[in-house]
C-alpha cells in the first residue's frame, strides 16, 4: 500500500525572491499546479492516500482560485483520501469556504486522530495526527498510545529541537515520541527534505516543500512516497522531486576581475560548473575583493544571463579594496579625496570603500549611482 | 609665451593696421575710440574665437560687433613665440564659424604647424579658457568682462594654480561632479517629495497602512469564519430537529393516510355504486339494447338525411295541374323531344324562310304594280320611246312653245315697233316740214322785215332750225332694215315651229299614240315617265323570276312544317316561328317536368329506405314506433352520451375500487383508527416551516458570510501582494538610504579634499595679492583674506565684505592685484603675455601715481599690451 507524504505547500504565500510582480503570480501559479501534477501522479500510481502534514496555505492569504482548485481536485479524485493536517500556517479559510466537505478529505483535530487506510497481514495501517493549538502541548504525546501489531504512521506539523526557526512553531520533543511503536513520523514544518531514524523501529521524515520559494530555498523539493509491504509491514520511500524550477544561488568570488566583463566571464565559468538548467531561479552572489576603481556594473553583468534562466538577480557582496600606497602621492583631487576618506575615523572601512569609489567615478565622469 | 607682431586687415574700426610688440611694454596710448579695446579683443579672439556665437542679439555677439564696417576682409594674423618657437597664426572670419577659416604656420619654415589645435589654441597656449584668460591675464576694465564670467574662480584656474597635469580633469570636473552628487542625492532625498527616499516613505506608509488593515481584516476574517461556522453549528442542528419533526410528520403522515384511505376507500365504493346506479337509470332509456354511438351517429345521420329529403320530395312532387301537362307533353313527345340542336335548326330554318319571304315580297312586284306595268303595255302596244330621245322632244316641244311665246312677243313688238316706226317717220318729216317752214317763216320776216324787232325772226328761225334739227335727230327706234329682219326672223320661227310640231307628231305616231297638240307636251312627259316606270316594273318582274323565290319557298315551307308536323300533326299553318316557340317551350316543359318527375321518383325511393332503416333501427333501441326519427335520435344521442359516461365513470369507478382494493389491504385499513394523541399535521407543518425558515436564514447569513469571507479573502490576498510589496519597499529603502549616505560621505569627502587642494596654493596666491597691492598702495594689505575657493574678503568693521561692496575704484585695484596674483601662481614657468587695457581708469591720483612702478615691476616677468587713452596714465 502507497502513500504519499508532503508538506509546507504554502499555496498563494509571499515570494521571499525578490521577484517582480507579474513573476511572483506565475510562481504562485506554478506551486498550486505543482500540487495538482502531485495528485496526478497519485493517481497514475494508483496511489490512494495524500498525506498533507500542514501548511497548505499559508494563513488567509489564499486566493480564492487556489482554493477552489484544491477543492476541485479532491473532488475529482474522489479515489484518493486526503489527509489533511494543519500547520501554524493554516487557517479556517479554506474549510469556511467550502459549502460541503468531500467525503475523501480527512482532518484532524487538537485531539488525536485515528483512521484506519490500510491493512497489513499484521494488522492495519493505521495513520494519527494531532493538531497543536496555542496551550501547551506536551501532554499530547503521554495520550498516544499505538497497537504495535499496526503500521503506526503518526503525522505532526512542527520542529523538532534539531532546527530553528523564526516562526512561532511548536518544537516537537522528537525524545517523547521515540519507543512508541511509531513505524513512519510524517513531519512538516522544515522545508527541505530529510529523513532520518527515529528509533530502532521506526524513521521519521520532512518532506521538504513541493517549490521553493526563496533563494533560502534552493536544492530539490518534492514529495516522499511511503510504500507499506502488506506482507511484512515494512516500508521504503522515495523522494519524489517535482518542483517546476529550481533554486540556485552560485557564490562566484570576483576577487582580481578590472571590470565587469571578466566578472561575467568568472560567473559564466561557475555556472557551467554548476550545470544550472535554464527555467531555473538563479541568485549570483558576488564576493570576493575588487579594485575600488573596477568597473562593477551590477545590472549590467546580470543582463548578460537575464536570458538565460527564468529569474536572475546578482547580489554584490565584493569588498572594495583600495591601495591607499598609490594614492600616497597623487596630487590630483583624487588623490587628495581617497586620502581624505580613508583618515576618516567616522566611515567603516566598507563605506570608506563605498565612497572612495563612488568618488572616484564620479570624478571619472562614470555612473555613480547603481 | 610672447606676442611678436599681429596685423589686423579688417576688425571692427582696425582696417589694415600692424602692430610690433615689446618684449616688456607696449603702449597704446590714444584717444577714445581710436580702437584700443578693438585691438584688445582682436587679440583675444585669434586665440578664443568669438563671445556669444550663440547669442540671439546680434549686439550679443562679437563676431557681429567686430564685423569691419567697410565689409572688407574680416580678420587678420598674428605672430607669437612659444617655448623658443615662433609661430603664425592667420585667422579669416566668416559670417558664421563654420565659415571661418584659419592656418598656424611655424615662421621659420613657413608649414602648417600642427603644435597647436586650431580651435583650441589658446586653451592649449593659456591652459586655460577664454572665461578664465579673461579674468586673469586680460586685465580690463570692470566692464569688458561679460558679467556672466566675472563671478568666482573658474576650475581651470585652480587647475593652473594647483599645478596640476593638463591631462587629468579631476579639479577641472569638481563643479560637475558636484552638482551631479547633488543632483543625485536630490533625487534620492528623503527631504523633498520629488526625492526617492520620501516616495519610498510614503509607499512604504500607505503599506504598512494596508498591513495594519490587513490585520483588521485577519481578525474579521476569523470573525466571519467564527460566525459562519456557529451558523453552520445552527444549521446542523437545525436540520436535526427538522428530520425529527419530518419522521413525526411522516408518521403522522401515515396514519392519517391510512385513515385517508379508508376514507377513500369507502367513498371510491359508494362513487362505485352511485355510478352504477345512475348507469341502471339511464339504461332504461334503452329498453331494447344500447346503441353504439357510431351507429346511432350514423342513423343520425341518415334521420337528418331523411329530414331534408322530405322538402325535396314535396318540391319535386308535380301538381295536378303539371300532371295533366306532362301526361299531355308525354303523348306529344312520345317519339322524344327535340334537342336543342334540332330546335336550333329549325329556328334557322325558319329565319331563312322569312328571309326569303320576306325577299320575295321586297322583290316581287305589287299588284298595283302589275297593273301599272299591264295598263303602260296597253298604253303603249308598240312600245315607247326611250328616256332619252322623249326627253329631247320634249326639250324640242318645249322650244317650240318658247318660240312660239317669244313669237307672239316678237310679232306683237315688232307691230309696236313697225307702228312706231312708221310715227316716227311722219314726226320726222312733220318736224323737218315744220322747220323748214319757221325758217323759211323767220327768214321771210326777217327778210322781209316784217316785224319791229329781228329777234324774233331769228327766233323763229332758230327755232325752226332746232325743229329740223330736232326733226332730224328723231329716229325710230328700230330701222326699218331692223324690222325687215325682225319679220324675217318671225317668220323663220313659225316654221320652226311647225317643224317640231311635225317631229313631235311623227314621234308620238311611232308609237301609236295620236293626241291634239295641246296635249303633246304632256303626252312626252307621259311616255317619259312612263317609260322609266315602265323599265322598273319590267326590271322588277325579271329578277322576281329570276331568284326563284316560289320554289324555295315552298321547298323551305315542306321542311319546316315536316319538322313542327312531326310534333303537332295538325299543324299546318305557316306560323313557323309560333309553332317552333311553342314546340321549344312545351319541349322545355317536358324535360323539366320529367325531370322533377324522375327526381321525385328518386328521392321517393330514397326516402322509402331510409325510413325503412331508421325504423329498423329505433326499433332496436326502443320498441316504439316514432315518427320524427332526427327527434328521437338526437334524444337517443344524448341518453347514450350520458350511457356512455356513467358507464364510464362507473368502469373508472370500479377500476380505482378495485385499484385500491389491490394496492391496500382493505380488511387492514377497516381497522384504523386516529390516535387522540397525534399532533395536528398542520402544526407538525407549522414546526417544518418554523425549522425551515430558521435553515433558510441560517443559509442565508452563511452565504452573507461566504461572501464576506470571500471578499476579506481577496482584500486579505491584497494585503499580502502589499505586505510583499512593502518588503520590497523596505529593502529598497534601505539600500537607497545607503547610496544616500555614500553620495553624502562622497560629497563631503571632495570638498573636503577640493578644500584642502586648494588651500594649498591660497598662500602663494595671498603672498603675490599683497606684493602687488604694496605696490599699487604702499599698504601691507593684510585686511584682505583669501579662502580655499580663491574668493576675497576684506575685514572691515567687524566682519569680511565681499569686495563688489567696495568702490569701483578699490574694486579694480583688488582685481588687478588678485588676478596678477593668480597670474602668478599659475604661471610659474612660461609666462604669458598681459593685456591691460586702460585697468588704472577708476584709480585716484595717489594710487595712479604707483601704476609705473607696477607696470615696471611686471613687465621685468611679462610681456604688457597696455592700452590708455590718457597721458596720466602712461
Amino acid at each position: 500500500m502507497k502513500f504519499i507524504h508532503c508538506a509546507d505547500i504554502h499555496l498563494d504565500s509571499r515570494m521571499s525572491a525578490n521577484l517582480e510582480r507579474e513573476k511572483s503570480k506565475e510562481r504562485k501559479a506554478e506551486i498550486l499546479r505543482t500540487f495538482l501534477r502531485m495528485i496526478d501522479y497519485a493517481e497514475e500510481q494508483r496511489i490512494s492516500v495524500i498525506l498533507i502534514a500542514g501548511d497548505l496555505f499559508d494563513t488567509n492569504k489564499v486566493s480564492k482560485t487556489a482554493m477552489n482548485a484544491v477543492y476541485n481536485c479532491i473532488c475529482t479524485h474522489p479515489d484518493v483520501d486526503f489527509y489533511y493536517l494543519k500547520g501554524n500556517h493554516d487557517v479556517n479559510s479554506f474549510l469556511a469556504s467550502m459549502e460541503e466537505i468531500p467525503k475523501n478529505l480527512h482532518f484532524f483535530s487538537t485531539d488525536w486522530t485515528s483512521y484506519q487506510i490500510g491493512k497489513t497481514d499484521r494488522g492495519n495501517i493505521m495513520l494519527y495526527g494531532v493538531e497543536f493549538d496555542k496551550q501547551d502541548n506536551s501532554s499530547l504525546y503521554n495520550r498516544l498510545t499505538l497497537n504495535s501489531r499496526d503500521f503506526n504512521i503518526v503525522t505532526l506539523h512542527g520542529q523538532t529541537n534539531k532546527y530553528q526557526s523564526k516562526d512561532k512553531v511548536e518544537v516537537i520533543p522528537v525524545s517523547e515520541l521515540r519507543n512508541k511503536g511509531i513505524d513512519y513520523l510524517a513531519l512538516g514544518h522544515i522545508h527541505s527534505y530529510s529523513m532520518e531514524k527515529l528509533d530502532d523501529r521506526g524513521s521519521m521524515c520532512y518532506p521538504g516543500c513541493l517549490e521553493g520559494r526563496g533563494f533560502d530555498e534552493c536544492g530539490e523539493h518534492g514529495f516522499v512516497v511511503i510504500d507499506v509491504e502488506e506482507e511484512t509491514g515494512h516500508f521504503s520511500h522515495s523522494f519524489v522531486s517535482i518542483a517546476t524550477r529550481r533554486i540556485y544561488a552560485p557564490v562566484v568570488d570576483v576577487s582580481g576581475c578590472k571590470n565587469s566583463d571578466e566578472m561575467v566571464a568568472f560567473i559564466r565559468d561557475k555556472l557551467r560548473e554548476e550545470n544550472i538548467p535554464a527555467k531555473s531561479l538563479v541568485k549570483i552572489v558576488l564576493q570576493g575583493d575588487v579594485d575600488v576603481e573596477c568597473d562593477k556594473n551590477i545590472p549590467y553583468i546580470r543582463s548578460h544571463f537575464e536570458e538565460d534562466f527564468y529569474f536572475v538577480k546578482v547580489d554584490d557582496e565584493t569588498k572594495c579594496k583600495v591601495d591607499y600606497l598609490i594614492y600616497e602621492h597623487d596630487a590630483s583631487l583624487k588623490g587628495e579625496f581617497i586620502r581624505t576618506v580613508m583618515s576618516s575615523k567616522e566611515l567603516t572601512e566598507e563605506e570608506k570603500g563605498e565612497v572612495i569609489r563612488c568618488g572616484i567615478l564620479a570624478l571619472a565622469g562614470e555612473e555613480f549611482n547603481q | 609665451m610672447k606676442l611678436i607682431s599681429c596685423y589686423i586687415e579688417g576688425f571692427g574700426k582696425l582696417q589694415d593696421f600692424k602692430v610690433d610688440f615689446q618684449d616688456d611694454v607696449t603702449v597704446f596710448l590714444e584717444d577714445n575710440a581710436w580702437g584700443k579695446s578693438t585691438l584688445a579683443t582682436f587679440i583675444k579672439v585669434m586665440f578664443y574665437g568669438f563671445f556669444g556665437e550663440g547669442k540671439k542679439a546680434l549686439a550679443d555677439r562679437e563676431r557681429e560687433k567686430y564685423r569691419p564696417w567697410n565689409k572688407g576682409v574680416y580678420g587678420g594674423k598674428i605672430f607669437f613665440e612659444s617655448n623658443g618657437k615662433e609661430y603664425e597664426l592667420r585667422r579669416v572670419f566668416g559670417n558664421k564659424e563654420k565659415d571661418d577659416s584659419a592656418g598656424l604656420y611655424e615662421v621659420s619654415t613657413n608649414l602648417t604647424s600642427k603644435d597647436f589645435s586650431l580651435d583650441g589654441i589658446g586653451q592649449e597656449l593659456f591652459g586655460i579658457d577664454e572665461a578664465s584668460f579673461l579674468r586673469t591675464v586680460f586685465v580690463a576694465q570692470n566692464g569688458i568682462v561679460p558679467e556672466d564670467l566675472k563671478t568666482g574662480i573658474a576650475d581651470d584656474i585652480s587647475a593652473k594654480i594647483g599645478n596640476l597635469s593638463d591631462a587629468t580633469d579631476d579639479i577641472n570636473n569638481y563643479e560637475n561632479v558636484m552638482e551631479r552628487l547633488t543632483d543625485e542625492m536630490n533625487r534620492l532625498t528623503p527631504k523633498r517629495s520629488t526625492g526617492l527616499l520620501k516616495k519610498l516613505e510614503n509607499e512604504i506608509a500607505v503599506k504598512q497602512n494596508e498591513v495594519r488593515e490587513g490585520e483588521n481584516l485577519e481578525h474579521a476574517f476569523a470573525q466571519i469564519t467564527a460566525n459562519m461556522e456557529a451558523e453552520k453549528e445552527n444549521r446542523k442542528n437545525a436540520t436535526k430537529h427538522l428530520k425529527e419533526v419530518n419522521e413525526e410528520f411522516v408518521k403522522v403522515g401515515q396514519i392519517r393516510e391510512k385513515l385517508v384511505q379508508k376514507e377513500q376507500y369507502h367513498k371510491l365504493l359508494f362513487e362505485a355504486q352511485e355510478s352504477e346506479a345512475r348507469l341502471n337509470r339511464i339504461k332504461e332509456s334503452f329498453p331494447v339494447s344500447v346503441p353504439k354511438e357510431e351507429d346511432l351517429d350514423r342513423m343520425l345521420e341518415k334521420a337528418r338525411q331523411r329530414d331534408t329529403l322530405v322538402p325535396l320530395l314535396n318540391d319535386s312532387r308535380l301538381t295536378g295541374e303539371e300532371t295533366i301537362k306532362f301526361e299531355k307533353l308525354t303523348a306529344t313527345f312520345a317519339q322524344g323531344y327535340p334537342g336543342k340542336d334540332q330546335l336550333a335548326d329549325c329556328r334557322q330554318n325558319i329565319n331563312k324562310w322569312n328571309e326569303l319571304r320576306e325577299e320575295s315580297l321586297a322583290k316581287k312586284m305589287t299588284a298595283s304594280d302589275q297593273e301599272k306595268l299591264k295598263a303602260l303595255k296597253e298604253k303603249y302596244p308598240k312600245g315607247m320611246g326611250n328616256e332619252e330621245q322623249t326627253a329631247f322632244k320634249i326639250a324640242a316641244w318645249n322650244s317650240q312653245d318658247m318660240i312660239i311665246g317669244n313669237l307672239g312677243q316678237k310679232e306683237i313688238s315688232f307691230e309696236m315697233q313697225k307702228k312706231e316706226h312708221r310715227q316716227k317717220e311722219q314726226m320726222k318729216k312733220s318736224l323737218l316740214i315744220l322747220g323748214i317752214l319757221l325758217f323759211f317763216a323767220g327768214g321771210v320776216l326777217l327778210g322781209l322785215k316784217l316785224m319791229d324787232s329781228t329777234t324774233i325772226p331769228v327766233v323763229i328761225m332758230i327755232a325752226g332750225i332746232l325743229v329740223a334739227a330736232i326733226g332730224c335727230i328723231i329716229k325710230p327706234a328700230v330701222s326699218s332694215a331692223e324690222l325687215a329682219e325682225k319679220e324675217a326672223e318671225i317668220a323663220h320661227d313659225r316654221k320652226h315651229v311647225e317643224g317640231i310640231k311635225d317631229e313631235v307628231v311623227a314621234y308620238l305616231g311611232q308609237y301609236g299614240i295620236a293626241c291634239p297638240m295641246e296635249r303633246v307636251e304632256a303626252v312626252l312627259y307621259d311616255m317619259k315617265q312612263d317609260y322609266t316606270q315602265y323599265q322598273e316594273l319590267c326590271k322588277k318582274e325579271e329578277e322576281y323570276s329570276r331568284y326563284q323565290f316560289e320554289s324555295r319557298l315552298s321547298k323551305a315551307e315542306q321542311e319546316i312544317k315536316a319538322f313542327l308536323q312531326s310534333y303537332y300533326p295538325d299543324e299546318a299553318s305557316n306560323h313557323f316561328t309560333e309553332t317552333l316557340n311553342m314546340l321549344e317551350r312545351e319541349s322545355e316543359q317536358y324535360a323539366s317536368l320529367r325531370d322533377r318527375q324522375e327526381k321525385y321518383q328518386a328521392l321517393w325511393e330514397e326516402e322509402k329506405h331510409l325510413k325503412e332503416e331508421l325504423n329498423n333501427f329505433v326499433r332496436s333501441i326502443n320498441a316504439e314506433e316514432v315518427t320524427d326519427f332526427t327527434a328521437i335520435l338526437l334524444g337517443f344521442k344524448q341518453e347514450l352520451a350520458l350511457y356512455n359516461s356513467a358507464n364510464s365513470q362507473f368502469h373508472k369507478d370500479m377500476e380505482a375500487l378495485s385499484q385500491f382494493m389491490e394496492n391496500n389491504d382493505v380488511e387492514a385499513l377497516l381497522k384504523v383508527e386516529a390516535d387522540a394523541n397525534m399532533r395536528n399535521p398542520d402544526e407538525i407543518h407549522a414546526a417544518q416551516d418554523e425549522l425551515n425558515r430558521k435553515i433558510e436564514e441560517t443559509d442565508e447569513a452563511i452565504h452573507a458570510y461566504r461572501i464576506q469571507a470571500d471578499t476579506l479573502s481577496e482584500r486579505i490576498m491584497n494585503v499580502a501582494e502589499a505586505e510583499e510589496r512593502l518588503e520590497e519597499l523596505v529593502a529598497v529603502k534601505a539600500e537607497t538610504e545607503k547610496k544616500y549616505h555614500i553620495l553624502d560621505m562622497t560629497k563631503q569627502y571632495l570638498k573636503q579634499a577640493k578644500e584642502a587642494q586648494t588651500a594649498r596654493y591660497v598662500a602663494p596666491i595671498k603672498n603675490a595679492f599683497t606684493k602687488y597691492y604694496h605696490l599699487l598702495t604702499e599698504e601691507v594689505g593684510d585686511e584682505f583674506r583669501f579662502d580655499a575657493n580663491i574668493n576675497i574678503t576684506k575685514d572691515e568693521e567687524g566682519g569680511y565684505r565681499e569686495i563688489r561692496s567696495l568702490s569701483s575704484g578699490w574694486q579694480d585695484l583688488i582685481r588687478i592685484c588678485e588676478r596678477m596674483a593668480l597670474v602668478d601662481a599659475m604661471y610659474q614657468d612660461e609666462k604669458p603675455f598681459l593685456v591691460f587695457d586702460d585697468p588704472f581708469v577708476n584709480l585716484d591720483a595717489k594710487k595712479l601715481s604707483h601704476a609705473r612702478a607696477f607696470l615696471d615691476e611686471i613687465a621685468k616677468e611679462y610681456q604688457v599690451l597696455y592700452f590708455t587713452c590718457h597721458e596720466s596714465r602712461v
